[in-house]
This record gives structure tokens, C-alpha cells and sequence, in this order.
């Protein structure tokens, strides 16, 4: 059975700063400092902070894109999966192409892509046809709505949310927020980053203020 | 061998090879033309090629079919250098989502150039096929020479890769300098006819080797300079594997650069 206080990731004393670019006179950027965090099973944790705050780069940290300058993270998570405003897709490729992509980039087989094709289409919701235009002319709803319906089928047990809730329409809140909490009862984990309070109080078990 | 293993996967460079596949798709939609334009396009690059140098400038059969496998062979090299220098920066919003090897982005620019350049070779041997089968008696020679060329292309693909993203000014200039050494190559010059110093320089140019190969298979029915060959092939797996090592080491510091 599952363990409810099973600690899924754990940071400690994280320390991020970076240089923009290679000449010496630029400054550091101190993104996190003395970072403490642990998140747990079956948790679905928000992230409240302002523009800069580092919210994002924290999400980053957890999805194992970057390292922490000092400190130490574990992610026992057997698969994240991180959704954010700036999906990599491919602007000139087909919706449908763009599933195949982003799937692969998350470990998956062409076989498993395409048996849960039909499903994906079908959450994302979008209007008729769209799934075979080219990315370029969604609207950032419509690109919120696939990458949330493709990171939801990867199977990742730790789901990172940055932002995407907040551009979608009504109707896909609604969806997303009931896919939440499906998510939760399977098991798996979230973590929601926003800078709007009443979404995160409606959804999350815990929330953080970042500052 | 276990260096190679933890740096290279299968699954990674699976992923490559789609990814080429995906970007020759995406070459085909935005100009809005079909899959034909694959073969189309490299015949009328041929053609003026052929056109210009065999009925314009007089060349003979043989010098003229020179320049057409030059002409591609350094496209293939070019094409490969210039698109590989800014691919993890064009991948600036993947490389933030999901974690991706960064060798995956050259890899797959050099795997998009080499099929373009596989069916530009196969459209030079349809037309050699009518005009000048002699060719099709060296093609064991020309098939060790593109090996060996790929070897380069890959290596030098990696390292301006790995470079880009901490120097910007390599990827601004990087185009420049492949013209720089496209003069240097002695495609439409000989060698004897030169300064000496400059002659120092343009030896000191893998691909004024590579070209040279082309020039005796092709001209002067001579054979290969092997030593010149080994030694470049030696030189690419050098490049390779120390490029390999640094994307490695660099994998999670890219994010924050680009």
C-alpha cells in the first residue's frame, strides 16, 4: 500500500547561481540560497512566489534539467515530468508530429505513442482539425492544453506544473484540475507553481510561499 | 568502452535519428512543397553546376563531374557545421522542459545533412549513370573517402556544438570561417601555382585533403592518399571523443547559457 509520508524529493541547502555569460566582470545571479525542501507522496504542493522569485528555476532543479551549485537534491521519483508556457515544440510540425516528439523525448516507444494517440487527442480538446495544423498557429491556450495532455499520459509519477493552469480557459481548468485530482488517487505526485493564490488554495494540500 | 557507453544510449540517439527525420519534415512544410523536392533540388543544384563548368567554361567531362561531388561534399560539410553551431541554442525551450544529452542536437543536424547529401550522391550517380560510368569503377574508393569525411563533419559538428553556447561569437562568425576554409580547399585552384606561405596554410586544411582525394579518384585516376586520410580519421575521433566528454560534463550548465 502506498506510504503517504514517503518522501518522493528532497533538497538540501541548495544553493543556484549562474553568470549569464562568459566575460568575468559579469554578475552572479542568485537564484536559490540555502534552498531547504521536501516534498512527499501523494502531495500536491503549490508554489506562490513572485515574477523572479525563482519558482520556475526550482522546478528546473526538481525535473533534473540543471544541477544546484552546492547542495544536494535526490528525486526518487521513477519519471518527472515538467510542463511549462515555453514547451519545446517544433512550430512548423503538426500537432499530431509534435506528440510523437515530445513522447519520444520522454522515453517512450513509437508503439506505446501510438496506442495512447487517440487518448492524448482527446484530453487536449482542441478544435476540430487542429491536431493536424502546425503548431505555429495555436493559440497559447491550445499549446497549454496538449502539453498538459501529453505530460499527464508519460506515466511520470512526478508531475511539475509551471504557470500552464492559469492561461487555459474555464473549460480546461475544470478538466485539468479533475485530472489533478485523478492523479493524486494513482498514486502520483504534483507540484504547482503559480502567482495566483485562489487557484492554488482550490487545489493544493500545501502551499509555500516563495519569496 | 564503458566511457562510450555512459555517454552515448541507445535510447538518446534513437531519438536523433527521429528528430532528423522530423526536421526534413519540417524543411518540406515550410517551403509548402512535397517530398519530391528531395530529389528535385539537388538535380537543378547539379545541373547549374554541370551546366556552368562543362558547356560555359569548356571543363572536360572529368573536371566538371569534380566539381559537381565537390560542390556537395562541401555542402554536406558546411550544412552540418553551420546548423550543429546553434542547434542546443534553437533548442533553448526543450532544454529547459525535459532533460535531452545535448550531443543528441548536433547528432541529429549532422544525420538531416548526411541524408540530404546520400540522395544528392545518388542523383550525381544517375546522372553519371548517362554521361560517364567510369566512376561506378571507384566507388569502393569514394565510399572510404565519405567515411572518412563523415568522421570529420561529425567531429568538428560536436565541438562547434559544444562551444557555441559559451562563446556566442563562434556561432556569428562560424559561417564566415567555413568560407574561409572553402578557399582554402583548392577546389578550383592547383596548389603549384601558389605562395609558398599560403601553401602552409591550405595544407594545414582537413578538407583541402578530403577535396585533393576527390581530385585524384575523379582527375587523375591516381590512387588515395591514405597516410593524409588515416591521419584525419585519427584527428575526428580525438575531436569526437574530447567533445563528447565536455557536452557531458556541461550536460545541466547549458540551460542556464542559452
Amino acid at each position: 500500500m502506498i506510504k503517504n509520508n514517503k518522501i518522493v524529493v528532497e533538497i538540501k541547502d541548495v544553493n543556484i547561481f549562474f553568470r549569464k555569460n562568459m566575460h568575468k566582470k559579469s554578475a552572479f545571479h542568485t537564484v536559490l540560497k540555502n534552498f531547504s525542501l521536501t516534498i512527499k507522496k501523494n502531495e500536491i504542493l503549490g508554489i506562490y512566489g513572485a515574477n523572479g522569485s525563482g519558482k520556475s528555476t526550482l522546478l528546473k532543479l526538481i525535473a533534473g534539467v540543471i544541477d544546484p551549485s552546492s547542495g544536494k537534491i535526490v528525486n526518487f521519483a521513477k519519471k518527472t515530468s515538467l510542463i511549462n508556457l515555453q514547451v519545446g515544440f517544433a512550430p512548423y510540425l503538426s500537432g499530431k508530429d509534435n506528440i510523437y516528439l515530445s513522447s519520444m523525448y520522454h522515453g517512450h516507444t513509437l508503439k506505446f505513442i501510438s496506442e495512447n494517440m487517440n487518448s492524448i487527442i482527446s484530453f487536449a480538446n482542441l478544435k476540430n482539425g487542429f491536431i493536424e495544423e502546425p503548431i505555429i498557429n495555436y493559440s497559447n491556450g491550445m499549446r497549454a492544453r496538449l502539453s498538459f495532455s501529453i505530460a499527464v499520459h508519460t506515466n511520470a509519477d512526478l508531475i511539475l506544473i509551471d504557470e500552464v493552469l492559469s492561461v487555459g480557459d474555464a473549460d480546461f481548468k475544470i478538466n485539468s484540475k479533475n485530472k489533478i485530482c485523478e492523479l493524486i488517487k494513482s498514486d502520483k505526485t504534483v507540484v504547482i507553481v503559480s502567482h495566483d493564490l485562489n487557484l492554488l488554495k482550490s487545489l493544493c494540500t500545501r502551499i509555500i510561499d516563495f519569496v | 568502452m564503458t566511457l562510450l557507453d555512459n555517454i552515448l544510449n541507445k535510447r538518446w540517439l534513437i531519438t536523433s535519428v527521429f528528430r532528423s527525420i522530423f526536421d526534413l519534415k519540417t524543411e518540406i512544410k515550410k517551403t509548402k512543397i512535397s517530398f519530391a523536392w528531395l530529389i528535385i533540388e539537388p538535380l537543378i543544384y547539379l545541373g547549374i553546376f554541370y551546366g556552368l563548368f562543362h558547356y560555359l567554361y569548356g571543363k572536360s567531362t572529368q573536371v566538371s563531374f569534380f566539381i559537381l561531388i565537390a560542390v556537395i561534399a562541401w555542402k554536406w560539410f558546411a550544412t552540418s557545421i553551420n546548423a550543429s553551431s546553434r542547434s542546443i541554442i534553437n533548442s533553448k525551450n526543450l532544454i529547459n522542459q525535459i532533460y535531452i544529452p545535448k550531443y543528441v542536437f548536433p547528432f541529429s543536424c549532422v544525420i538531416t545533412s548526411s541524408i540530404k547529401f546520400t540522395i544528392s550522391l545518388f542523383v550525381f550517380l544517375i546522372i553519371s549513370f548517362f554521361l560517364d560510368t567510369s566512376i561506378f569503377f571507384k566507388l569502393h574508393y569514394l565510399i572510404f573517402l565519405i567515411f572518412t569525411q563523415l568522421m570529420l563533419t561529425l567531429s568538428i559538428s560536436l565541438f562547434i556544438a559544444m562551444i557555441g553556447p559559451f562563446f556566442p561569437l563562434v556561432i556569428s562568425v562560424v559561417e564566415n570561417l567555413l568560407t574561409i576554409i572553402f578557399f582554402l580547399s583548392g577546389i578550383f585552384y592547383n596548389l603549384n601555382n601558389l605562395p609558398k606561405f599560403i601553401e602552409y596554410i591550405i595544407i594545414c586544411n582537413p578538407m583541402f585533403w578530403v577535396f585533393d582525394s576527390y581530385k585524384n579518384i575523379l582527375i587523375n585516376n591516381t590512387n588515395l592518399d591514405y597516410v593524409a586520410l588515416f591521419i584525419i580519421q585519427i584527428f575526428s575521433i580525438l575531436i569526437t571523443f574530447l567533445s563528447l566528454i565536455f557536452l557531458k560534463k556541461f550536460d545541466k550548465k547549458y540551460p542556464f547559457l542559452v
